[in-house]
């Protein structure tokens, strides 16, 4: 990455030896010159690495011989001539050359050491070779004629130090290794280090996770003091791991990171969403516009054949796991978890817990993959895991930021649909066809009940507001070597496009970390705090409404009932008018509370044991009044209120203890721990009803009857894990994860499971064999792989006991109900995930573009699922390991690369692709089970996500009816899945490939970056999705523009694509045609999910007014799709539902 | 070497502290034992005391009065139109209408009959099951308690049993409420399963108080009276017609219950068809009203859904312009005799499309929407009405007093419904014909009495087979319901009826 930059080296350059920048102590004057020679020389020497790798030159030995010819020439155009024409570079203090004498020489096919060796005698000057670097020193007396591996059985010495950070903080744990003999050790809590033994002259290797290695040539015994330096080698950032952190480079597991910088360009407040399209295999689903409603996510397939689990991952919020138990009825696969919301979902259809976490207080959020990623999670890391962990302070300046920006969302893709015109003309021609007369009780639109002549565009109405956006984002953080803090408030209000609700979050956050004087002692806590106030509606009407029906609101502003009902003011004109939610407003308010405390300190040296404790909780109170002026005043309706209290607590303690140490040749570190944690959830809902006053509306106690139901769940969680990873010299590195976790979901006896996993990866692109095969262009060669066994507890709390309960049943004859709620079953036991991954990690042109193409197979045996037993047994199914195997296999391909790097201008582009290929490969018995019959009907060697349809095959033209094929040609069409006579067939509903394009531009000051997500999927075409269940022309249902003139018209018609207009529906032709495939269409698209520019003012401005920097900025989101959908959106093909709007935000950054 | 022996040593102490680890983590149970659930309680606790137990015990009744299904509605509604007292239009639901047309399937009618009967009657049992059993293993009951939720659950099960193998014919005898204990049990032939109604209501007649004591004199439980009176019913669909003389004439004599007077003209003044959208006053002295004085047993209506019967919200329509969901058949309508009580306030008219053809449809239940809670009408399972009927017919089978009393008997109903007396010297065939059209008036629409009275006098197949709609697909095969399909696809030992594999 810092190819040109003349700062910290990259990983290779150090490793490679050339490099030995060991940033000088400025207090001690006898070092700076040689700082400065150092300097010059690293700029020197990495244009040549980049020229020499732009060049493609292949690698060559030492054993290159060229013709050299000098007359009367100073040593150091020499050593110039040699550097240009072969590979080498030299190394030297430019003082040494002083003195000596200029050479002359005529050489032809001369090795190096032959011509090195007639230029430096008599110049008393010596040189070393090591891999494409030749060192020259001044000769020293008695080992003057040494090789340079004699040295190391020459007289050592013990060498001490200190390893800084940039801000001189002390680094725990840092490697140091003798390169000559690969012997080292670790720094303690003060950074400090103690080597015996080390040769002189010999080099150490200091290197750090997430900073960039660095050598030192030690000359004597004086103390040496490192500065690290944050690397910036993409292979060489610290990634977060599962109780740890990592690099890319050295990782034997499968983790994708997204950094804060893209999460602070998508104005979004639910940081799920700035996932989207960034990792690969991650499908990232909004299932509807508004702000707080749920998002589903999904990782490399659907594992689980209970359509009742969700596809949701473990998530991690700074070490604290954020669950939510399962809340019977609550969840679905297809629609997602509910969320916070589980008393009773709401207009959004449930809250999801990332709506209270701002985006901008997190640092980065990792994505966990394959089995040794996973593992250490053991069974709650079979869907994944996503570790989010925030902002914290940093030692040095105190810093303040200050971020503002303001901007408008809306939807401009409508659908083309009938004006009224042409919408009457189409049901008249409706009437015509179906021979009979509009009712003078149902058909106002053309009845004369209704005007005529109104148009009104529905969508417009329903979805054409504008949206605003504001956000305000606070935080001041500083600290020095032993305590570090950041403080960070923020505040964000989205309006919604339906011109009625609000989204709005304020968060505080507070971090802090502090160690000892010793530095043995550190003592971190992060704590972050937000309250969300969702005010919605559910979204009224229907985007078919006839064009020409009446106002919403009558002359007095009240619902305009009695205009939509006509003068028979009966029941269909209910049904006719669809505003009530108008006047039925919900609020939901949240309260999140996340706290964690980690306590660490170092026992000997390279062990240190810490306990991390976390608690989280959550309070949702939402608030649904459904008051008499929103019901029909026909039915003399009395007004009713939905309260639903929802609590969800998390707390866990985790125990740990590390140690890294040098083995051998290697590194070894090792990790033991346990987790204990609990979580309950309850969450009451209460139903009153018969208010006869809206003024009571809102006190329960007003209520004429309440209905209340609670559900509590406990969940209890233990494990105790251990990894040992060990690194060979970078070159072979091994990791292994075991755990044994217990749940309280299972009965006595069935609680614990085992699990673990191997992880290994060889990066062979250190191999010095490997080296010289490889052309030079590449740089980076990693091939990896893991195999493990994660397990899974989803299934509802208590299922193994015996239980009774009132939720279900009213009180009877005043006296509360019991009535019994499952087939209880003590012996089910946890479903097992064997996950296989093999990938490589190929890094080219000095790592500045970087491939990885992972393949894997997760398979999910022992499936927990509802086991079908005879009704007459009470229910009709018990909770049940199945031998059931469902099998994900996948490819996944990720690139990201540095396109143009000059001083001025920066392009860098990256892009994700997976595919993923779901197969239900075994299931004993399945024409028995529950998953045989029905839309969603199973098939073995078929995906999960089916639906079964029948097949279109169009118009018939005799009938101007839809017609289908029968497939098992009994003479008749029948849809009834798994049963005998049925002619569906299954579709496959998952995305065929998905993926994610990002591209970034530096100018200057200017930065512009856009990234596009996409998908290739298919869905229901807006026409179904929107409700519509008649035949064109049925009462009050308009239609797209595009079906005139292709509407069935009259025997014989052959180029009819929609069937003849109907006022009533007739037979089964148009039942059967949403049950088949002709109404799912290409949802494919691509998105520009986010558009951004910013520009930062030059300091020179800034420091007039105080500034450390300062940008102004424009974010985008969901700016274009590029689709062949019809509809509002591909991605919520629901027509009836919010879709996403397009947002716009415009604002400005101060960095104080 | 050194430093291998030492990686091979330290290697060594890892594993051995993994396993010291392990060891410490597997008896660390506690960690993932939790407490008992909140929103549910175990059964154990459940059983521990009087309160709780009732609260079971009503749980059952709650849940027949709340579920649409078997016990509420669904045997009235399917059974009325296999037989011939409803009619529905054609070319709404077709699988609904397989009971009209009589062409139930295995296959396609799984669903429903699933749902309307096995389902709903087969939780039933395992609930009734569950108190039984629980009552069983429990000592923090009351004898006193624990003996009249014995007999409760008994009465359950046993008229659950009633209508399952009228229905069905042979099914799975289930008294367990372990699944693996039940899972493969085979059909039982209806003998064993009428053994077990016999045995548990005979035993439920002595568990059981013989007053409403314990539900404020309202008959919302089941007592003594309830099982001896379905009792009655049994002996008398078992042609035992002393003993069902002798059941029939003890609930009568008991004195508890008494024949409401039907009014002369309805309340609202119009015979037969009441003003728009109202439905009509209720009083204490209505047949199906809230704790009416006939009712031997009822069950109370609980949800606040804004009617009170599931039969009042679906039979009665919105208004007298609309369309019913469903109607009297033709042949239903003209067996009534003229000014029938019954016809005039049982039968409600709707003449939709305003031309005077006329759509009419059963009123027993009026309450079609919004009355709130508590309701003034309860669904009648059980009524005096029968006991006249049951004893009639035992008696014109030769129990009792014989042929005279059994028209007094029908004449006690006849007079109600403000028609003459019949012939005092009626007897044999002419007399059963006269108790059969006495079944039929006055219990039309009501809990599929016809189907299954149809079905015992074994006189089904000859009158269906006269009804246009059902002429030549009737056969005794439709006699009974076909067994759900997932039921023989989920337990091989069950048997499918015949005509239905």
């Amino acid at each position: 990455m810092n190819f040109f930059s003349n700062g910290a080296p990259s990983y290779r350059e150090a490793a490679g030896g050339v490099l030995p920048l060991a940033a000088p102590d400025l207090t001690k004057t006898k070092d700076r010159k040689t700082c400065k020679t150092l300097l010059f020389k690293a700029m020197k020497l990495t244009g040549l690495i980049l020229l020499v790798a732009c060049i493609h030159v292949s690698a060559r030995t030492n054993a290159q011989r060229i013709a050299i010819s000098v007359k009367n020439a100073p040593l150091q155009k020499l050593f110039a001539e040699i550097e240009r024409k072969t590979s080498f570079t030299f190394f030297y203090d430019v003082t040494i050359l002083k003195g000596t004498k200029p050479v002359t020489m005529e050489m032809r096919d001369a090795s190096i050491e032959e011509i090195l060796k007639i230029a430096l005698s008599n110049q008393a000057l010596e040189y070393t070779i090591t891999d494409k670097t030749i060192f020259v020193k001044k000769e020293r007396k008695g080992v003057a004629e040494a090789a340079p591996a004699d040295t190391m059985r020459g007289a050592t010495i013990k060498v001490k130090g200190v390893v800084l950070t940039e801000v001189n903080v002390p680094v725990q744990g840092a490697n140091v290794t003798i390169k000559q003999t690969e012997k080292g050790t670790i720094t303690n809590a003060r950074g400090e280090f103690e080597l015996s033994a080390v040769p002189a002259g010999g080099v150490l290797v200091f290197s750090y996770v997430g900073y960039a290695p660095q050598n030192f040539t030690v000359k004597d015994g004086s103390a040496i003091r490192i500065i690290m330096k944050v690397a910036q080698d993409e292979l060489d950032k610290a990634v977060v791991q599962a109780y740890g952190t990592t690099t890319q480079r050295l990782t034997t597991s499968d983790i994708g990171k997204v950094t804060a910088e893209e999460i602070e360009r998508q104005p979004v407040m639910n940081p799920l969403l700035a996932l989207e399209g960034k990792v690969a295999g991650l499908d990232v689903n909004m299932t509807s516009g508004y702000a707080s409603a749920p998002v589903k996510v999904e990782l490399r397939g659907r594992a689980t054949i209970d359509p009742r689990f969700t596809s949701d991952p473990l998530y991690i919020i700074d070490g604290v796991p954020l669950t939510i138990s399962f809340v019977s009825g609550a969840p679905s696969y297809t629609t997602g978890s509910a969320g916070f919301a589980l008393a009773f979902s709401g207009p959004a259809g449930g809250q999801s817990p990332f709506f209270s976490i701002n985006p901008a207080d997190i640092e980065s959020i990792e994505v966990l993959k394959d089995a040794d990623a996973t593992a250490i999670y053991g069974s709650r890391g079979a869907n994944g895991v996503i570790i989010v962990t925030t902002k914290k302070g940093k030692a040095g300046k105190t810093k303040f930021d200050l971020h503002l920006d303001e901007g408008i969302s809306r939807q401009d893709r409508y659908w083309n649909m009938m004006n009224t015109t042409q919408y009457l003309a189409m049901r008249r021609q409706a009437f015509y066809n179906s021979g009979i007369a509009p009712s003078p009780l149902t058909d106002y639109d053309v009845n004369g009940t209704w005007d005529t002549t109104r148009y009104t565009n529905w969508q417009k109405v329903l979805y054409g507001g504008t949206g605003r956006n504001v956000n305000v984002q606070g935080s001041l953080s500083g600290g020095d070597a032993r305590t570090t803090f950041r403080v960070a408030a923020g505040f964000n209000r989205v309006t919604s496009i339906a011109s009625f609700g609000a989204d709005q979050r304020a968060s505080l956050s507070l971090n802090f970390t502090h160690h000892s004087l010793d530095q043995r002692l550190t003592i971190g806590t992060s704590n972050s705090f937000s309250y969300t106030e969702s005010d919605l509606i559910g979204l009224p009407g229907n985007v078919l409404m006839a064009p020409d029906a009446p106002a919403i609101y009558d002359s007095l502003g009240n619902l305009n009932w009695a205009g939509w009902a006509g003068k028979y003011q009966n029941r269909y004109g209910e049904n006719a008018f669809q505003f009530g939610s108008l006047k039925q407003p919900y609020t939901a308010k949240t309260n999140l509370l996340n706290s964690g405390l980690n306590i660490g300190y170092e026992l000997i040296r390279g062990m240190q044991l810490s306990v991390g404790f976390g608690y989280n909780i959550t309070q949702l109170n939402q608030v649904n009044a459904i008051p008499i002026a929103s019901l029909n005043p026909l039915n003399n309706p009395a007004g009713s209120l939905l309260l639903g209290n929802n609590k969800n607590v998390n707390w866990n303690i985790e125990p740990q203890l590390t140690y890294n140490t040098q083995i051998c040749r290697g590194k070894l570190s090792a990790l033991f721990g346990a987790t204990a944690s609990r979580n309950t959830t309850d969450a009451i809902f209460i139903y009153g009803s018969g208010y006869l006053s809206d003024l009571l509306i809102n006190n329960i106690a007003s209520a004429g009857s309440t209905r209340t139901s609670e559900v509590y769940n406990e969940y209890r969680y233990f494990g105790g894990f251990a990894r040992i990873s060990y690194n060979w010299e970078n070159k072979y590195i091994l990791d292994l994860n075991a755990r044994r976790d217990g749940s309280s979901r299972f009965g006595p006896n069935k609680q614990f499971g085992n699990f673990g996993s191997i992880g290994a990866a060889w990066i062979a692109s250190e191999e010095p064999w490997l080296k010289k095969i490889l052309p030079s262009a590449v740089s980076f060669v990693k091939p990896h792989g893991s195999y493990g066994i994660t397990g899974s507890d989803v299934v509802p709390d208590y299922s193994y006991l015996s239980q009774y309960s009132s939720n279900q049943v009213l009180p009877y004859d005043s006296i509360s109900a019991l009535l019994s709620i499952i087939n209880p079953n003590p012996n089910f036991h946890w479903q097992s995930n064997k996950k296989l991954e093999a990938g490589i990690d190929l890094g080219f042109l000095k790592d500045r573009i970087n491939v990885n193409v992972v393949w894997y197979r997760d398979r999910s045996g022992d499936q927990l699922v509802q086991f079908p037993t005879p009704v007459f047994t009470g229910f009709g199914f018990v909770i049940e390991n199945s031998p059931a195997l469902v099998e994900n296999i996948g490819w996944e391909f990720t690139v990201s690369a540095i396109l143009v790097k000059t001083s001025k201008f920066t392009w860098s582009v990256n892009f994700n692709t997976s595919i993923n290929q779901n197969k239900l490969v075994a299931y004993p018995n399945l024409s028995q089970s529950p998953y045989a019959t029905g839309p969603g009907a199973l098939h073995i060697g078929k995906q999960l996500n089916v639906t079964n349809v029948l097949h279109y095959t169009g118009i018939d033209p005799q009938t101007g009816q839809y017609s289908f094929l029968d497939k098992n040609h009994d003479g008749q069409i029948y849809w009834n899945p798994g049963y005998p006579g049925d002619d569906s067939y299954p579709v496959n509903l998952a995305p065929k490939f998905f993926g994610g394009l990002g591209m970034n531009f530096n100018y200057g000051h200017l930065n512009v970056s856009l990234s596009f997500n996409g998908k290739d999927q298919i869905g229901k075409n807006a026409y179904a999705a929107a409700g519509n269940t008649g035949p064109p022309g049925v009462v009050n249902t308009n239609e797209p523009v595009a079906i005139l003139g292709k509407q069935w018209q009259y025997p014989g018609d052959a180029t009819a694509s929609y069937a003849k207009f109907a006022a009533a529906a007739s037979g089964q032709s148009l039942n059967f045609l949403f049950r088949s495939d002709g109404i799912y269409t290409d949802a494919s698209f691509i998105r520009l999910s986010n558009l951004s520019i910013s520009y930062s003012l030059p300091a020179t401005y800034l420091k007039k007014a105080g500034l450390q920097a300062c940008s102004l900025f424009f974010h985008t989101n969901n700016l274009f799709v590029i689709t062949k959908y019809q509809g509002l959106d591909p991605e919520t093909q629901n027509f009836g539902s919010l879709p996403p709007p397009k947002t716009i935000v415009g604002g400005i950054n101060f960095n104080f | 070497m050194q430093s291998k022996r030492r990686f091979g040593r330290f290697v060594r102490s890892i594993f051995s502290y993994s396993i010291l680890g392990l060891l410490f983590f597997s008896s660390c149970n506690k960690l993932v034992t939790v407490p008992n659930p909140i929103s549910s309680v175990t059964t154990t606790q459940v059983f521990s005391s009087d309160a709780t137990a009732t609260s079971a015990m009503m749980g059952v009744y709650s849940y027949m009065s709340q579920n649409p299904a078997f016990s509420n509605f669904q045997t009235t509604y399917l059974c009325g139109k296999s037989a011939d007292e409803l009619t529905d239009e054609t070319g709404g639901n077709e699988i609904y209408d397989d009971f009209l047309v009589n062409k139930l399937t295995a296959l396609n009618d799984g669903p429903t009959v699933l749902g309307a009967f096995w389902q709903s009657a087969y939780f039933d049992i395992y609930s009734a099951n569950a108190v039984i059993a629980g009552l069983q293993s429990s000592t923090g009951v009351s004898s006193a308690t624990r003996n009249q939720l014995t007999g409760e659950a008994e009465f359950v099960r046993a008229f659950c049993y009633f209508y399952l193998t009228n229905i069905f014919g042979d099914v799975p005898l289930d008294l367990n409420i372990d699944f693996n204990q039940t899972v493969l049990l085979p059909s039982a032939p209806q003998a064993k399963i009428y053994q077990q109604i016999l045995s548990d209501l005979q035993n439920a007649q002595t568990l059981m108080i013989s007053d409403f004591s314990l539900s404020n004199g309202w008959p919302i439980r089941a007592n003594k009276w309830a099982a001896t009176a379905l009792l009655a019913r049994v002996y008398l669909y078992r042609q035992n017609w002393d003993s069902a003389y002798l059941a029939a004439n003890a609930v009568i004599n008991s004195r508890q219950f008494s024949l409401v007077p039907l009014p002369l003209i309805p309340a609202d003044g119009v015979p037969g068809a009441p003003s728009n959208g109202g439905p009509a006053p209720l009083s204490d002295s209505d047949v199906f009203a809230a704790n009416s004085a006939e009712a031997i047993l009822q069950l109370q209506t609980v949800n606040t859904w804004p009617y009170a019967t599931q039969e009042g919200n679906f039979f009665v329509p919105y208004d007298s312009n609309s369309y019913a969901n469903c109607w009297l058949t033709s042949q239903l309508l003209g067996a009534f005799e003229p000014n029938d009580l019954r016809r005039i306030d049982w039968v409600y008219s709707t003449d939709p499309g305003g031309n005077g053809i006329y759509y009419y449809c059963p009123y027993k239940y009026q309450i079609m929407a919004g009355n709130g809670w508590p309701a003034a009408e309860n669904y009648t399972l059980l009524r005096l009405a029968e006991q006249y009927l049951i004893r009639a017919e035992a008696e014109a089978n030769g129990a009792g007093g014989g042929s005279g009393a059994a028209i007094s008997d029908l004449d006690t109903i006849r007079g109600r419904a403000n028609l003459a007396a019949l012939s005092p010297t009626m007897t044999g065939d002419s007399l059963m014909a006269a108790v059969q059209q006495e079944w039929r008036i006055e219990f039309f629409a009501e809990w599929g009495h016809r189907w299954l009275d149809l079905k015992r006098w074994g006189k089904a197949v000859g009158i269906l087979d006269s009804i246009p709609y059902k002429k030549g697909r009737i056969n005794s095969n439709q006699l009974l319901y076909p067994i759900p399909l997932i039921e023989t696809q989920t337990d091989p030992n069950l048997t499918q009826n015949p005509g239905y594999n």
